[in-house]
């Protein structure tokens, strides 16, 4: 027992900083900052630190759509590129149970279209910021039969806000949407997450986020304006992380993002409610003990026909986090 | 709104038929993709797209007619696009051009790809134009 609880000691110590970077693998709202959400910047701090400070540099390119009826468009002659780089942050207060953070991304984007000549823009991305609430302390000694607590999983409560401080579509004005920096609306979320220790080195995780962009003024044809109010969303991510030592860790997950139709002047708009899921994998490496680590993650869309719909940019992306924890 | 010639009241406007030839303008030599826009509803003005136009720059070659088939000349033809389902339209406006006898030429630019509904207003020849049917059309 006693060899156990050294072993445990740093594993432990490893595994709980490990057990946050789930929250930080690219999402959706960072691969593309037109129309589909998902954004946010939850539980970015370690369970067992104070603090935190994150850089993410992320490269997506769209390869494909999908349409109303689930069928998978490649993009021919066309190239969307987009890197975001996102700094953030946190602080843990009242006992390590509230966390509070905040990000601000920076994006540089490319766009080719046929007849068009080609465009690059950067600008400031849509910002977020966050409150997670500790409910439930878990084990993090893995599951054992002998102590029925060591079942209980980690349990956050999250709030959060992405602001719309990116350039809005209707205040854009390069012709091929390169200067699209950002949905042009409020989106309020909240959610959970909870984590599970298997054993020593084996940690599940599952979050969950409802989200609403709320309504706005937009320009339609003719200057028109109509009121707009996307789908209320709800994102699913679920992964296993492999903490493997002191220094290195893996991991694979998976999202799904469900998005009811969109609304317009209080009317459904046929053929906006959006589904996607995807996949990705995730590497770690604590290169300075025990305060810094980079974090390299790719995430893969579907490519096939059926499980997606109503997506007008998918494409696989690949980021390299750095993240310094206090 | 009040045309030269012949009054395009709404009832007189869905006898319109429209001919479309979209051209996904590839900047070199790549054909014209053709788009067949077929009117299928008499009092909705409700048009069926046979092809789908692409992401990026298009040409759409519009031609008025009567029901009659004689043609509907010095009308102006004003042409927007929006997005339903993100709530957005074109980052640029599309160019028309008169090119007589009831033909117009549209340059066109879609950034995404999805579902676009192309308002199309007719108006007299001093420019004055408003919404008058709606053309759904989907981007690839």
């Amino acid at each position: 027992m006693k060899a156990r609880s050294a072993a445990s000691s740093w594993i432990v110590g490893l595994a709980l900083p490990f057990a946050s970077l789930f929250f930080m693998v690219p999402n959706f709202a960072s691969a593309q900052a037109c129309c589909v959400g998902g954004g946010g910047h939850l539980g970015v701090v370690g369970r067992e630190r104070r603090a935190a400070l994150t850089a993410q540099l992320l490269y997506q390119r769209a390869t494909g759509s999908y349409g109303d009826d689930g069928r998978y468009h490649p993009l021919r002659r066309v190239s969307i590129d987009d890197v975001v780089l996102e700094l953030g942050g946190g602080v843990r207060v009242f006992d390590h149970r509230l966390e509070l953070s905040g990000s601000v991304p920076t994006r540089l984007q490319h766009r080719a279209f046929p007849g068009n000549e080609a465009s690059t823009r950067v600008g400031l991305g849509d910002a977020s910021v966050g409150l997670g609430v500790m409910v439930v302390r878990g084990s993090v000694e893995g599951m054992r039969r002998t102590e029925p607590s060591s079942y209980r999983p980690f349990l956050d409560l999250d709030l959060g806000v992405v602001l719309p401080t990116g350039r809005a579509p209707e205040n854009a004005s390069d012709q091929n949407g390169a200067d699209v920096m950002g949905t042009g609306h409020f989106t309020l979320q909240g959610g959970f997450r909870s984590s599970q220790f298997l054993t020593l080195q084996h940690i599940v995780t599952l979050r969950v986020l409802y989200e609403q962009g709320l309504a706005r003024d937009v320009p339609g044809p003719f200057g028109i304006t109509r009121s707009y109010r996307p789908g209320r969303a709800v994102s699913v991510r679920a992964s296993w992380l492999h903490v493997r030592d002191m220094r290195w860790s893996a991991g694979v997950f998976t999202n799904a993002r469900f998005a009811a139709s969109a609304r317009q002047d209080g009317v459904r708009v046929p053929a906006s409610a959006s589904r996607r899921f995807s996949l990705g994998a995730l590497l770690s490496w604590v290169f300075l003990l025990p305060n810094w680590e980079a974090t390299l993650s790719l995430t893969l869309d579907t490519f096939f026909d059926g499980p997606d719909r109503n997506l007008p940019q998918v494409g696989p992306s690949l980021s390299v986090m750095v993240k310094r924890s206090f | 709104m009040t045309p030269r010639n012949t009054p395009p009241t709404h009832s007189s406007l869905l006898a319109v038929s429209l001919a479309m030839l979209a051209s996904a303008c590839s900047g070199d030599t790549a054909p014209p993709m053709p788009i067949s826009l077929t009117l299928t509803d008499g009092t909705q003005g409700v048009f069926a797209p046979s092809d789908v136009l692409g992401v990026g720059a298009n040409i759409v070659d519009v031609t008025l007619t009567h029901a009659d088939g004689s043609a509907m000349p010095d009308m102006t033809l004003v042409v927007d696009a929006f997005m339903p389902a993100h709530g957005h339209g074109l980052r640029q406006p599309p160019e028309v051009h008169d090119m007589g006898g009831g033909h117009y030429m549209i340059h066109i630019d879609f950034h995404m790809t999805g579902h676009w509904d192309m308002s199309v207003g007719l108006g007299d020849g001093d420019g004055d134009g408003a919404p008058a049917f709606s053309v759904p059309l989907e981007v690839q």
